[in-house]
């Protein structure tokens, strides 16, 4: 049976974290596959400044940092963000997959340019962050949002009547006024109303926490992970450090 | 149960058997169908028009034949964008795929390559805008050569190679791109996705019979 270690980024009970579970209902899975889903312990209480981001690296390369050795065979980041990301491959042998980056290059393979929706406009660093990482800003069509406030807990529950028109709107204006052949969802945290938008969307929309389930089950059955050139290993990994510093946040 | 036609060029002539066990989900069916081009090897946009228009013949009855996914196994990706055009289940090409997946693996990705690709790899990193990305295109010479350009990439692409080529770089991902195309198709139709229409709108009429025609294979 492979394992896979879903990263949560924020702390949660159990029944916000069956929000996050929910994911999985969105995507038919092979055989031999199960994923365990794990908060973090140290977070920022959402991503929309630089602060958040060093922070959200931090939480989930500790969150992370020992899944390997735990028996892991992949780790799936439950965030657009991809934060962490880059710090757990410098640490770990088995494959790291952020929905960010994978989405974004997925989408290249059913469109010739993609817009990202975001529920407001503070999340639009986490794009344009992993769009220069990429050099792909020139595929981006657009970045859109439904000016709508997020909940990372809740999600989207019993906003559905409000919102959901909201984000179908701002992906047709992607889709009719900035080009967009694919739309990305910009958050994981947006996975409710995909099914939603894909019935109605003239083009695709990608689901980007299902998709890494799906991606992590490819990289474990070919065998392939992150390049160590790309990512190299720290001289000396701060275990201790890192375990301190989460059990100090958990306690706070 | 998802079908997948595989489409490989017949002077490759790939093993029927190119998906290792293990690698597709139990109930996924891989359907191995090689296309003779008319002229091969194709080295030219000659022998690449032709080979465009065998592959569009070869999978156009894919959808109505039951498949969910077409995967083509040539780098060149010859055939794809027509392909896409004519049918609503995922095409997934060998050449795009593998390279936009090596950049999940690394920043820039190298493609090891034979005479046969690689006039035709050059043309496909400039036309999917990977030029920054893509660290070089190597011939296949000998070995000495090839670990040279191993020992400076961040993730190998072997074009035209497939998971039992046996080419072997330890501590550096090398991305399969038949696997990995195969892969990616079983993984689009368990998401329910497709390729855009916007990208790749239907023709207002199908030639079908003019298609399959002028592509008969005696």
């Amino acid at each position: 049976m492979a394992k896979v270690l879903v990263i949560v980024p924020f702390p949660m009970d159990e029944d916000n974290l069956s929000k996050r579970k929910a994911q999985l209902d969105a995507v038919r899975l092979g055989e031999g596959i199960e994923f365990d889903f794990k908060p973090v312990r140290i977070a920022p209480v959402n991503y929309v400044s630089q602060q958040d981001s060093v922070l959200a690296d931090v939480g989930i390369l500790e969150a992370g940092l020992q899944a390997q050795a735990e028996g892991y065979d992949a780790v799936c980041i439950d965030t657009m963000s991809d934060s962490g990301m880059s710090a757990l491959r410098s640490v770990l042998d088995i494959p790291v997959i952020g929905p960010g980056r994978h989405s974004m290059l997925l989408a290249l393979t059913l469109g010739e340019k993609f817009s990202i929706l975001a529920m407001w406009d503070r999340w639009r660093h986490l794009y344009t962050k992993t769009l220069a990482e990429l050099g792909l800003q020139h595929k981006c069509a657009s970045l859109r949002s439904a000016g709508l406030q997020p909940n990372n807990q809740s999600l989207l529950a019993g906003k559905e009547d409000e919102f959901f028109p909201a984000l179908y709107e701002a992906a047709m204006r992607c889709i009719e006024e900035d080009g967009a052949d694919v739309i990305i969802l910009g958050s994981t945290t947006m996975h409710e109303a995909h099914a939603y938008l894909a019935e109605r969307l003239p083009v695709p929309i990608i689901n980007p926490g299902p998709l890494t389930y799906r991606l992590a089950d490819a990289a474990i059955k070919l065998k392939l992970a992150h390049s160590r050139v790309s990512y190299p290993s720290p001289s000396q990994i701060a275990t201790k450090r890192l375990a301190e510093m989460g059990k100090i946040a958990a306690g706070l | 149960m998802t079908r997948i036609l595989l489409l490989s060029p017949a002077d490759l002539d790939l093993a029927d058997e190119v998906i290792v066990t293990g690698v597709t989900d139990s109930d996924t069916e891989t359907v191995h169908r090689r296309v003779i081009y008319p002229s091969c090897p194709p080295i030219g946009a000659h022998d690449w028009a032709l080979a465009d228009l065998a592959i569009m013949a070869a999978g156009q009855d894919a959808q109505a034949e039951g498949f969910d996914a077409v995967c083509l196994a040539d780098f060149g990706d010859y055939g794809a964008n027509a392909l896409r055009s004519l049918l609503d289940i995922p095409v997934v090409t060998a050449g795009r795929a593998s390279m936009l997946h090596a950049l999940t693996l690394g920043a820039h990705f190298s493609v090891l390559t034979g005479e046969r690709d690689y006039v035709r790899v050059k043309k496909l990193v400039h036309e999917y805008a990977l030029d920054s990305q893509c660290a070089g295109i190597h011939l296949l010479r000998p070995e000495a050569e090839v670990l040279d350009v191993v020992g400076k990439a961040e993730v190998l692409v072997i074009a035209g190679g497939t998971q039992k080529s046996g080419f072997d770089a330890p501590n550096i991902p090398i991305v399969d791109p038949v696997s990995l195309a195969v892969k990616i198709a079983e993984s689009l139709v368990s998401l329910c996705l497709s390729h855009s229409r916007h990208a790749y709108p239907v023709p207002q009429m199908r030639k079908a019979a003019l298609i399959k025609a002028i592509s008969h294979q005696s």
